[in-house]
């Protein structure tokens, strides 16, 4: 198979799936995008600073310490200084902040609105909850704030704060009087709340409603930054979401194409037109270059061990030998449906079996790939063990490659010609075994 | 499946089962039941043709693992680990003990996921019945779990949402792995509850397999056909390096570690305490023991130390015990002509004189496809074989004449007459739980037994050898090959050696004769052609044909016994053998993996 590949050699740019340098060594490539620029980055930390200095002297000067009374203790003044001198800061980087969203890249908009009326969006705010809640089992990738988090952003932020600036400089103008500008601002909150007890009640349950904010959106980076495919605390700080898959060594990162695409041979290679399959897969990778998220499998005669690959596929494409009573060397393309629809009423391949149970077994386990190509050819020998493909059915290898790139075309793959031809190192089947060397001795 | 008359050889009604289902490849079951339903006569016949020694004539020896990785896509790995040591033995090759350890625990790898992925894949449903599962109380189902196991999946929750999903896939109308079953069979004894727990535990294996091949794709650098390498193993240890791909580091070696902690947990509160379950409702199910009674032989497996393969070195047992006498374990000599010799009176194969066997490294395999006198249709479409001519594409091969059963059981029994305690101990463990006497080992529930017990053997001595080349990389050794004889111009004009391992299935080996650098011979003898044999000369019956000997059966148009039985061998017959059908007719139902 391949892996993601991305530090090509000069000679090879267009056309290296494996990258490796001198001593044998690969990088894996992990795409980054440039999400949060310098003065989201300054407002959000300059913010999360300010209204942990606020929360910590408002709760204090809500619920004061026990103290010596009197003079020469100033305790509480400072506190009270604290929190008003952070209250001005918050409130000139909020304000920022807005600005930014009317200059900056459209993620910079991103947490000043929730579009109530894109179905999807909600459908997307149902799976992150059953994604938080242990419910799925794949993330989906956001290169933004996750619909989720964009309502919690929304409503716990961009609602919230406002609110507690205003009540906050409401009692502010109380001490500062009656004809301090913060009066003349939001003197006006008192015209709802006549006694001022209610403005700072409200004020108080702001700030355990950003308490509870603050918990879980601590919580979810955390959770996220560990448990996604993307990065989440440290894009914070350098402004760039890195894209990591790891689940899989040698997986493509998912990221920038989140569709992985599976192209599958099987078949035994021992068994003449049996091998089909899996040489078609192999003249495939030697004609084309396929990106990262495309994987080039030899499937062989292999059950359960393809699982794995299916399941990590949201389309695949197999190569296989097909008994569908055509004449040999007949190609046949099913797609989807007529797939399993297929393998039910008539044994169309000889381990349709193994690979039905293989599909079967991902539905049942809850994960199967969503488009199926089965590319078939019909055999003339199978009895010939050891021999070469028969001239019918080899000649049908070319055709059934240009139909797979055909595939992958439509469903947006860029599919590159080689340029140059692979090394040995880079082949899907070695040791004697790949096409060429198999026959040229199976001949003599 | 037909059912026929006598033909005349045994009498009684004679049931045809082709193919046995769910198994992989493609075999034959011809039995003859007397007026009580009883099976009276056996025949086994593999409808497949071996044809590797074919390919292989002529071609670099250092590539055959690579052809016999593909025989079969079971075995891959222990093929290819047979060949690797055929080439090395022929050629005097040693290997460095860090090969030597990353080879036991791949070995080790298949075992325990061929163990696991076989029962329950394959086997379990023979005896647990699924579509009884969705009479189950998720209740007492939990309440069952939590009584044989510390698994933590056991919630009433957990089963009731388990239940609904499998009535959904069932309701779909797309069975898949569950269609061949004979639903509601007399011979299924589990109460609803237990085939709802053992439903469940089918699907955490099935999810769990998936990481289990990861260490062949650490070790063997990709999965499926991991990378083998004559001289010792391909993957190079580079501890210090970061991030580079393709060489073992310390993630990697975490990651092994964990996939084995895990395998070891699963089959300590999963896979044995299924077995107990199953076992306590079967236990006077105890036929199908065949030749596990009399003859067994083991060829040993995972040294200790690297190129020691005598028997006090390997940690599976190595020997033979004959007629029974446990109180003696013979040795054996792959290298003895007099010892393993493969006959063909029985088998679609021509010898000068077959009434002679041949040493592997003598084998011929010429096809010679006659019917018997007494069979019946045509050549092309058989009603029935005629056992007493030419009937199978299988050899027969003896050890010193004797026709012998292989597999887990084969080694345990072995081990235990060994007195060995790693397999005495767990083994008495197990019967005394269940209540029964040594003697119900001998059985298609003991063989099914001792494949548990090997799997957990196996995920422990995982540890044990990770734990091992750990050690070893600490102290500075990251050699992980020896290609001091990798050149050909180094090698004699003539050399011949043998291979052996003891596949997940049984004793296998490769003989090889090397002449002008190039592969002269090469034999393969698989655990299926010991198990699956046809009779011999003497008429001596194999390990399948033995096993279903005097096995009742509640409903032979059903024929679940013979499944059950054959099945638990494990067998592996595309691994054997070869699809050989004259019209095409037959390719379409033989199943390939």
């Amino acid at each position: 198979m391949m892996d993601a590949g991305s530090r090509p050699a000069e000679s090879e740019l267009a056309s290296a799936a494996i990258a490796l340098d001198a001593a044998g060594e690969q990088a894996a490539a992990r795409p980054t995008i440039y999400v949060y620029e310098a003065p989201v980055r300054t407002c959000h930390w300059v913010n999360a600073l300010s209204i942990l200095v606020l929360m910590v002297s408002g709760y204090l000067i809500g619920t004061p310490p026990p103290m010596v009374a009197a003079s020469g203790n100033f305790v509480i003044g400072y506190i009270r200084f604290a929190h008003f001198a952070a209250a001005q800061v918050l409130a000139v980087f909020f304000l920022v902040r807005i600005l930014w969203a009317l200059f900056g890249n459209h993620h910079s908009r991103q947490i000043f609105y929730i579009p109530v009326h894109r179905k999807q969006f909600w459908k997307d705010v149902l799976h992150e909850i059953r994604w938080y809640a242990f419910l799925e089992r794949e993330p989906k990738i956001y290169v933004d704030h996750n619909p989720l988090a964009q309502t919690a952003i929304f409503t716990g932020f961009t609602l919230l704060v406002p609110f507690m600036i205003v009540t906050g400089f409401a009692l502010f103008s109380e001490g500062a009087g009656i004809d301090s500008w913060q009066h003349e601002l939001f003197g006006w909150v008192f015209a709802l709340w006549p006694n001022s007890h209610d403005v700072h009640t409200w004020h108080r349950l702001g700030m355990w409603a950003l308490t509870i904010f603050l918990m879980v959106h601590i919580y979810a980076a955390v959770r996220e930054d560990i448990m996604s495919p993307q990065s989440i605390i440290s894009s914070m700080i350098s402004g760039v979401r890195q894209c990591r898959d790891n689940r899989r060594r040698g997986a493509a990162p998912i990221c920038s194409k989140p569709r992985r695409v599976l192209l599958l041979g099987i078949g035994n290679i021992l068994w003449a037109d049996e091998g089909f399959g899996v040489r078609a897969v192999e003249e495939f990778h030697h004609r084309y270059a396929v990106p990262a998220e495309v994987t080039i499998l030899d499937g062989g005669t292999q059950g359960l061990q393809l699982v794995n690959y299916l399941q990590e596929s949201h389309r695949l494409i197999v190569f296989d030998a097909i008994d569908y009573g055509l004449e040999p060397g007949e190609l046949k393309l099913v797609r989807d449906e007529e797939v399993p629809r297929f393998t039910g009423v008539r044994k169309m391949s000889l381990h349709h079996t193994g690979f039905q149970e293989v599909i079967s077994a991902c539905c049942l386990l809850g994960h199967c790939p969503k488009h199926l190509v089965l590319i078939g050819c019909q055999p003339l020998a199978l009895d010939d063990w050891g021999g070469p493909l028969t001239p019918a059915v080899r000649n049908q290898i070319g055709p059934a490659v240009e139909l797979a790139r055909f595939i992958l075309v439509e469903w947006g793959v860029q599919v590159t010609p080689r340029i140059t031809p692979l090394r040995k190192s880079e082949w899907l089947l070695a040791n004697g075994i790949d096409h060429l060397h198999y026959e040229m001795r199976a001949r003599t | 499946m037909e059912l026929h008359g006598s033909q005349g050889f045994k009498p009684g009604k004679r049931i045809v089962v082709d193919p046995v289902t769910r198994i992989e490849g493609h075999m034959r079951v011809e039995v003859n039941v007397d007026s009580n339903n009883v099976i009276r006569n056996a025949v086994s016949s593999g409808t497949m043709w071996r044809g590797i020694e074919i390919i292989l004539n002529g071609r670099d020896p250092r590539d055959a693992w690579a052809f016999t990785e593909r025989i079969c896509g079971v075995c891959t790995g222990t093929h290819a680990l047979t060949s690797v040591r055929a080439v090395e033995n022929a050629l005097s090759i040693a290997i460095p003990e860090n090969a030597n350890s990353i080879r036991n625990i791949m070995q080790l790898c298949l075992q325990v996921h061929d163990h696991l992925v076989h029962f329950y894949h394959l086997h379990a449903l023979d005896w647990v019945d699924v579509m009884s599962a969705l009479k189950a109380d998720p209740k007492a189902t939990s309440a069952l779990a939590q009584s044989i196991s510390s698994w933590p999946l056991s919630s009433p929750g957990y089963f009731k949402d388990l239940q609904i999903r499998l009535t959904k896939f069932v309701e779909s109308g797309q069975l898949g792995p569950f269609k061949s079953g004979y639903w509601g069979h007399a011979a299924y004894k589990l109460p609803p509850e237990a085939n709802l727990m053992a439903v469940a535990h089918y699907l955490e294996a099935l999810d769990f397999q998936k990481d289990i091949v990861k260490i062949h794709a650490i070790y063997g650098g990709k999965n499926p056909h991991p990378n083998w390498l004559v001289g010792g193993v391909s993957c190079a240890i580079n501890v210090d390096g970061t991030g580079a791909v393709g060489a073992i580091n310390m993630e990697r070696l975490n990651l092994v570690s964990s996939v084995i902690d895990r395998c070891i947990e699963f089959t300590e509160k999963v896979y044995l305490p299924d077995i107990v379950t199953i076992g306590s409702f079967y236990k006077n199910w105890l036929y199908g023991g065949g030749l596990s009674g009399k003859n067994v032989m083991a060829y040993g497996d995972i040294p200790e130390n690297a190129n020691d393969y005598s028997a006090k070195n390997l940690k599976l047992p190595r020997g033979v015990i004959i007629n029974g006498n446990l109180n003696e374990v013979l040795p054996l000599d792959h290298a003895d002509p007099e010892q393993i010799q493969e006959f063909v009176s029985h088998s679609w194969y021509k010898y000068d004189d077959e009434s002679k066997g041949r040493h592997p490294w003598d084998g011929i395999t010429e096809p010679n496809y006659l019917l018997g006198p007494n069979a019946k249709g045509t050549k092309t479409d058989i009603k029935e074989l005629d056992e007493g001519g030419k009937y199978s594409w299988i050899k027969a091969p003896r050890w010193r004449g004797n026709a012998v059963e292989v597999g887990p059981l084969a080694r345990y029994i072995v081990g235990c007459a060994q007195n060995k305690p790693e397999f005495k101990e767990p083994t008495e463990k197990l019967l005394k739980t269940l209540g029964l006497p040594a003697t119900a080992l001998f059985s298609t529930l003991g063989r099914t037994a001792a494949r548990a017990l090997e799997c957990e053997w196996a995920a422990n001595q995982m540890r044990y050898f990770q734990d091992k080349l750990v050690a070893r990389i600490k102290a500075g050794d990251s050699s992980t090959a020896n290609i001091d004889k990798w050149e050909p111009e180094s090698w004699p004009k003539e050399a011949r050696g043998y291979g052996f391992t003891e596949a997940p299935r049984g004793a296998l080996a490769h003989w090889i004769k090397i002449k002008e650098m190039k592969i002269d011979n090469y034999q393969c003898v698989v655990p299926t052609t010991w198990n699956g044999s046809p009779r011999d000369p003497k008429g001596n019956i194999g390990a399948f044909e033995a096993a279903l000997m005097d096995t009742p059966m509640a409903a032979p148009e059903q024929p679940l016994e013979i499944l059950r039985t054959i099945h638990s061998f494990d067998p592996c017959l595309a691994c054997s053998t070869h699809v050989m059908s004259p019209d095409g007719q037959e390719m379409a139902a033989v199943r390939v993996r």
